[in-house]
């Protein structure tokens, strides 16, 4: 990997793999359930194995840039997650057939309750005009309203606009399910 | 402009935020995701139309939804790491700002307009003036300002008292039919502006962090909402202690 300055470059590539590591343990910390909390380090250390096999394939590319080993270490990681979710199934299935520990660590209480209000959320902004349920949708990701306008391609007034009275329309409706956010 | 008084955007975002959490935590498995798919639609590289398709599978699945957050975080990352590595756009990266604090912004700019300023300055020395004036011909406490007719919600803090930042406790009494409390602090030009919600006891620490830019002898305003049990809301006074 031919680097040339900043945390990618310098003498050692390893010190790139060390920004992309940090990196990657931020967004899953930011992403992940808290079910998934101890099982993260395991996440991150499988889609760093695959982004240095990657590298180990063919040490002389200069093309391997952050972008794309950064993309490499995302989509590993969402076939791990899908994986966990798969195990957690059968677990479940599992635990219906008969006694058995739970296999998913965390706090069971707040994770049913999230997933409760998850549902309920998902369920009200399906019952939104399209156009708030996208602008609210992204707001709820974390995006900005620039950020928001530029993805859905609209302006920022509208955008804005969108997010405020769908965010309105939404609270209604979870205050209707007994959610008051 | 809008009609909204500031605490609302607060409360607005922090229920927001309380969604946001609701959304991360949640377990549900979802269908398959095309991870290429959520990429490319995060990053821009797919046209509009179907970058709303994406968005409509996000906002139906949990695990679109985690998806896009992951290349969310992950997109923005590799940029920085893209920048550090070429040293390209040495411009601070955008930062994301809360929708609410997006409109605080916007209110400020005219802070940046020295005649428009300087009138607003006088207007709110001629207000302040009055007040006290007012105040003190009600003998009232100066120190003691807005929200006069919720007397019934009392500091528990000397006003003459200083309280050091990394111990800024308020404390108040009354009303004890409130199921819940809020508070929010502010400095007097309102550049500081912190709220906390659902508080069940009579008593809290403002947070060291949200003190940090006040110098020593700032003065501090807190304001306490009582929610009570029909859902109203009874505001106190608005008390003042200075930084320690």
């Amino acid at each position: 990997m031919e680097l040339r300055h900043g945390p990618w470059a310098g003498a050692s590539p390893d010190a790139g793999l060390e920004t992309l590591r940090r990196d990657l343990g931020r967004a899953l910390a930011s992403v992940c359930p808290a079910s998934l909390a101890d099982r993260r380090e395991d996440l991150l250390q499988v889609a760093m194995m695959r982004v240095v096999e990657l590298r180990g394939r063919d040490p002389g590319r200069a093309e391997l840039t952050p972008a794309y080993l950064y993309r490499v270490a995302y989509t590993t990681l969402i076939d791990e997650l899908r994986r966990l979710g798969a195990r957690k199934e059968v677990a479940l299935e599992e635990v219906e057939e008969g006694p058995q520990q739970p296999v998913a660590p965390g706090d069971p209480e707040r994770a049913a309750g999230a997933s409760q209000i998850a549902r309920a959320v998902r369920d009200c902004l399906q019952g939104l005009v399209q156009d708030r349920r996208l602008a609210v949708t992204l707001h709820l990701q974390g995006h900005t309203v620039p950020e928001a306008a530029e993805l859905l391609g609209w302006d920022a007034k509208r955008t804005e606009n969108l997010i405020y009275r769908g965010l309105s329309a939404l609270r209604a409706c979870l205050s209707l399910k007994g959610i008051e956010p | 402009m809008s009609e909204r008084r500031p605490e609302d955007e607060t409360l607005e975002a922090a229920s927001v935020e309380r969604l946001r959490t609701a959304l991360r935590d949640d377990e549900a498995p979802g269908t398959p995701v095309d991870a290429d798919r959520v990429w490319l639609a995060v990053t821009n590289a797919l046209p509009a139309e179907e970058r709303r398709e994406v968005v409509e599978r996000v906002a139906a699945d949990p695990a679109w939804a985690r998806a896009w957050r992951l290349a969310k975080a992950m997109s923005q990352a590799a940029a920085e790491a893209e920048r550090a590595s070429t040293g390209v756009g040495a411009e601070a990266p955008s930062k994301v700002v809360p929708l609410a604090a997006r409109r605080e912004q916007a209110r400020r700019v005219w802070q940046g307009r020295p005649a428009w300023a300087a009138m607003a300055a006088m207007l709110v020395v001629l207000v302040g003036t009055v007040v006290v004036l007012r105040q003190q011909q009600a003998g009232e406490d100066p120190e003691r300002i807005r929200g006069g007719a919720a007397e019934a919600i009392t500091s528990g803090v000397p006003e003459a008292t200083a309280l050091a930042r990394e111990q800024f406790v308020i404390r108040w009494s009354g009303v004890p039919q409130a199921v819940s409390w809020s508070v929010q602090v502010s400095s007097e030009d309102l550049k500081l502006f912190h709220r906390a919600e659902r508080l069940e006891t009579r008593e809290y620490t403002v947070p060291a962090d949200v003190l940090r830019e006040l110098p020593a002898g700032a003065r501090v305003l807190w304001q306490v909402e009582a929610r009570l049990p029909d859902g109203s809301v009874q505001r106190s006074s608005t008390f003042v202690n200075r930084l320690r």
